[in-house]
């Protein structure tokens, strides 16, 4: 048999189509009758065997099949293919240079991490292992003790995860947020802008049932608070508990359920709190497509002595009542980079006072891309539709009916993304800058006041253990 | 309609004439001995890099050797060590992404990667002498002979196969992808048949192992670290030098792999209901379930 010199004869120029070239016509829009080679299935059939062959090809994929010796040409084919999410096209194009090129260890822990992307988890820690004696920059070492570190984190039986935001927001109505946050429905004042510092975090902790179980309880804690800088004085901290069991049932499909709280507060004050349950369903339609419904209910408890104060014989906690929540809706993975969400729903509030409770319909949606090296812009917003139960005595007008509207398009980048390579392997990869543009409104009847808001803001968020 | 259809063949024999039998693939890259023949010239000869692989290739490859065939519809195939395989069937429409690919592992070491043809409702379909694989939207890798035995011998613990048959134990093993994949590709999946019986794989790095003829597959078990080094050996390649050699800088594999993501993939959805989801707080990102490949 022959050595690898005899393997390696000298081939035909890359990409040349020739009258020798059996892929001349890869690259031409062909029919399917064009395609069928009577003489090749003719004797494939004496053998027992068939082939048929038809379309037209991918020019790239196409360029590969006539040099798939090309390193340059399988790098960019890879690289491209990975950020199309055709992961098993990159992880072949990367075998075919280490059988090439075994020294090449770039290539390996590009190979690594695309195997790590795949999920074959027990390939990229190979690969990673193969690259422990190997001359690396300092970033590509920085790379392969990240990835270490991710394998090894999929092992742990509890995991922490969690981010950090602290931003500037702007809002072009900053009177009417206030007004529309305690929901009186009267407007605030006089319009008036407002800048303010927002901040929060939220952690995670996951504890698998087991070392092969993939059902976990969770506890998850969340805050996020707003004051004023300037403008309209505005200070609120809304904060999040849930604790819950989430793990599959059948193939397909998963369950969460989880236990709630919330607190939020106004100028330091209990404003809200609430309490409940939380029922999320999530099926797997295909490997691209997802369905998931969720129910909620819980038990309000408002402190609104604004309120009473506004309207006589109305108590601080006529607001208080239970709140049920059904959603359904849809992910799709449009792309490689592109995810897009939609989201349908009914909400149902009871009050004590009951021209206060309402019930209605909402919907909701987004987009999201990734735009390479971390960067992402999402589009997202929101559209609900409430009547209220019963008319205000206090204002003698027909019941109550408005429109909330929000949408919101953000743009952020890992702080990584801003250096020359676009990686860093460090911190930087975690801290993400985010600006974002929103509009919320409400359109209802008088006497009851509309509402507008531009708002603006930019965020440095920190994430880790995900 | 009768005529039309006569001329039609008529047509397509005359062109058959002047037609080359369509490759299905090339040889995409080899390492060290490999040689092959094909029905037309049925003595081996060596394999030559970019060479057109047609139907009914026979490839047979030598210790410490490697031929990787990339196919038409981007499925590959990587004949590793001492091994004995035949390219048996191979349908494809670009058009429709559907098709099927087919072939035979007579001995040693394989690795395939469905491409688009495995994407229709027939697959791919390996034959080993004793068992046949259905092939998903899946990486798979395998042996058929005595280092099946010589794997299975590394597992931690070894899980308790009745005797191999040394010359037809096939041992398969699936690499993905998994049910989180990043990529746009189908989870694996693979159903063994043997001895009547039918078994699945659907979890990365488990494996099913057939003993001999007559017998039925035996698992899915784990396969130890020791054991797929073991059987990487004879698919992939372990670098030599320490120093880099390669022609090209890749300063980042992150970078060139998108896989630097600040978010999970998935849906960043303004929550719809709960109370202040339209107030100055602003909207969150809604959690992501454990083991959903998108989010929720």
């Amino acid at each position: 048999m022959p050595g690898r010199a005899a393997a390696a004869a000298p081939p035909p120029a890359a990409g040349a189509a020739s009258a020798e070239d059996p892929f001349a016509g890869f690259d031409r829009p062909r029919s399917r009758a064009d395609e069928i080679s009577i003489e090749a299935t003719l004797e494939a059939r004496a053998e027992g065997r068939e082939i048929v062959i038809s379309g037209a090809g991918e020019r790239l994929f196409d360029t590969v099949l006539r040099a798939p010796d090309d390193a340059e040409l399988n790098l960019r084919f890879a690289r491209e293919a990975a950020a199309a999410g055709d992961l098993l096209s990159a992880a072949a194009a990367l075998e075919r240079l280490l059988l090439r090129e075994p020294n090449w260890h770039a290539a390996r822990l590009f190979y690594a991490v695309t195997l790590y992307r795949l999920e074959d988890i027990q390939a990229a820690s190979r690969e990673l292992d193969l690259l422990e004696r190997a001359e690396l920059t300092p970033l590509q070492r920085a790379e392969v003790l990240k990835y270490r570190r991710l394998i090894a984190r999929r092992d742990r039986l509890l995991a922490a995860s969690g981010a950090v935001n602290l931003g500037l927001a702007y809002d072009s109505n900053a009177t009417g947020a206030l007004a529309s946050l305690v929901d009186v429905g009267l407007g605030g004042g006089p319009t008036d802008d407002g800048l303010g510092v927002s901040g929060g975090g939220r952690l995670r902790l996951t504890l698998r049932l087991g070392a092969d179980s993939p059902t976990s309880l969770f506890l998850l804690a969340a805050a996020q608070g707003r004051r004023e800088l300037s403008g309209p004085a505005l200070e609120t901290l809304r904060a999040d508990l849930a604790l819950g069991l989430a793990g599959p049932i059948g193939g397909r499909t998963s369950l969460t359920v989880s236990a709630l709280l919330r607190h939020l507060t106004l100028f330091g004050d209990r404003y809200l709190t609430e309490w409940g349950g939380r029922l999320a369903l999530a099926h797997r339609l295909t490997h691209l497509t997802a369905l998931d419904a969720t129910a909620e209910l819980t038990d309000q408890r408002f402190d609104e002595p604004l309120l009473a104060r506004l309207v006589p014989g109305l108590a601080e906690d006529a607001r208080s009542g239970t709140r049920f929540a059904l959603a359904a809706g849809l992910s799709h993975r449009v792309s490689g980079r592109t995810t897009a969400a939609a989201e349908i729903g009914w909400e149902d509030k009871e009050a004590s006072h009951r021209p206060l409770a309402f019930s209605g319909p909402g919907l909701a949606a987004s987009v999201r891309s990734e735009l390479g090296r971390g960067a992402y812009s999402s589009l997202s917003g929101s559209l609900r539709r409430l009547t209220y139960k019963a008319p205000e005595p206090a204002l003698a007008a027909p019941r109550r009916k408005e429109t909330r509207s929000f949408a919101r398009v953000a743009l952020g980048a890992p702080v990584s993304a801003f250096t020359d390579i676009g990686a860093t392997a460090d911190a930087r990869e975690a801290l993400t800058l985010e600006g974002a543009l929103s509009f919320s409104a409400r359109d209802t009847r008088p006497p009851y006041i509309d509402y507008e808001s531009v708002s603006g803001e930019v965020r440095l968020i920190w994430a880790f253990g995900e | 309609m009768r005529a039309a259809g006569l001329a039609l063949l008529l047509a397509l024999a005359a062109g058959a004439q002047a037609q080359a039998p369509a490759p299905v693939g090339v040889n995409s890259a080899l390492r060290n001995q490999v040689a092959l023949r094909t029905f037309r010239d049925p003595a081996l000869r060596p394999a030559v890099l970019r060479e057109p692989v047609f139907l009914g290739t026979e490839v047979v490859t030598a210790a410490a050797s490697q031929l990787q065939i990339l196919l038409r519809d981007r499925s590959v195939f990587t004949v590793g060590a001492n091994a004995r395989i035949i390219l048996d069937r191979f349908v494809y429409d670009p058009d429709r992404a559907t098709g099927e690919v087919a072939a035979s592992i007579a001995r040693g070491a394989f690795r395939f990667m469905s491409g688009r043809a495995a994407r229709g409702p027939a697959g791919a379909q390996l034959s080993t002498p004793i068992a046949s694989i259905g092939v998903r939207g899946t990486v798979l890798e395998g042996t058929v002979g005595p280092e099946a035995a010589a794997i299975l011998a590394l597992l931690d613990p070894p899980p308790a196969v009745p005797p191999l048959d040394s010359e037809t134990a096939t041992l398969v093993v699936l690499r993905g992808p998994g049910a989180d994949t990043r990529g746009l590709n189908r989870p694996g999946f693979i159903r063994v048949t043997a001895g009547g019986v039918t078994a699945s794989l659907d979890r990365p790095g488990f494996a099913l192992v057939v003993p001999g003829p007559g017998a039925p597959p035996f698992g899915p078990f784990p396969v130890s670290p020791r054991a797929h080094a073991r059987l990487s050996e004879l698919l992939r390649t372990v670098p030599d030098g320490t120093g880099d050699e390669g022609r090209l800088p890749i300063p980042s594999a992150a970078v060139f792999a998108s896989a630097i993501e600040v978010l999970p993939p998935g849906r960043e959805v303004t929550e719809l209901l709960p109370a202040g989801a339209d107030t100055p707080l602003r909207p969150a990102t809604k959690e992501c379930p454990p083991g959903g490949t998108i989010c929720p």
